[in-house]
């Protein structure tokens, strides 16, 4: 499981996985993934590279997103295979945290200027 | 003629997991299951085992674990010597409507239920016996 960050022009923290998000996977990226979150308003986290993940990625996944929101943050998970995005919204996360396969809906969801 | 069964016994630990990964990796490409059905199993091996690890141990002694996967039809069976549980019995988690009521965990046994046909439970000589069917 591989973690990179980069800070996009729109201010948005771009956070990307590449690999398995499975009970090792998660271990691995838990403390970074929510330390770097939780330090920045507008996350969005590419998900493209996500073969596999169960619940033990929506744990990291939650446990992030809550930490953002507690001080007003906004998470969007972006372009998610479609097996895993099938784990997404059967388990309710996606009503959750917003998931998008456009970048710059993603950003402006993450930013909190979407229109509507 | 029905693919003989293939199975695993470890002990309920962390470090068993990489050879478990290792192992269910060789059986998806043994019984060449679509990315589909691979996906189901992997995700229903990983969230029983799960459970095992953070809800079914017991202090002072590991517990046994053995994963069994048949084909034709595919069939996973999750058997261990840990506290009697069974996974039938437990009510789907209420969908919180927020992120702020949102509980961190407790969403395992629903993704099986979606990814699974249908999941039977045994306690038969001290050991739990979990049989899912997978499509």
């Amino acid at each position: 499981m591989e973690i990179s960050f980069a800070m996009q022009p729109s201010g948005v923290m771009m956070i990307g996985l590449v690999g398995r998000l499975d009970i090792q996977g998660a271990a691995r990226i838990d403390m970074q993934f929510t330390a770097v979150a939780a330090g920045n308003a507008a996350v969005v986290v590419d998900m493209a590279g996500v073969g596999f993940m169960a619940s033990m990625g929506l744990r990291t996944l939650l446990l992030a997103a809550k930490a953002m929101r507690g001080k007003a943050g906004r998470m969007v998970l972006y372009r998610p295979q479609g097996d895993v995005e099938a784990v997404l919204v059967s388990s309710g996360t996606s009503q959750l945290i917003p998931v998008s396969h456009d970048l710059a809906e993603a950003e402006r969801l993450a930013l909190g200027t979407a229109a509507g | 003629m029905a693919e003989p069964a293939a199975s695993l016994a470890f002990a309920a630990e962390p470090a068993a997991l990489p050879g478990l990964a290792a192992w269910t990796q060789a059986m998806v490409e043994r019984l060449s299951l679509s990315s589909q059905r691979a996906y189901a199993l992997e995700l229903c091996i990983e969230e029983m085992v799960a459970n095992i690890l953070l809800h079914g141990q017991r202090p002072g002694q590991a517990v046994q674990v053995r994963v069994t996967i048949t084909a034709d039809p595919l069939r996973l069976i999750v058997e261990d010597d840990g506290p009697g549980f069974d996974p039938t019995l437990q009510p789907e988690a209420e969908m919180a409507a927020d992120l702020e009521g949102a509980a961190i965990g407790g969403r395992g046994l629903a993704l099986v239920r979606r990814f699974s046909v249908v999941m039977g439970y045994r306690r038969e000589a001290g050991c739990n016996r979990v049989e899912i069917g997978l499509e």
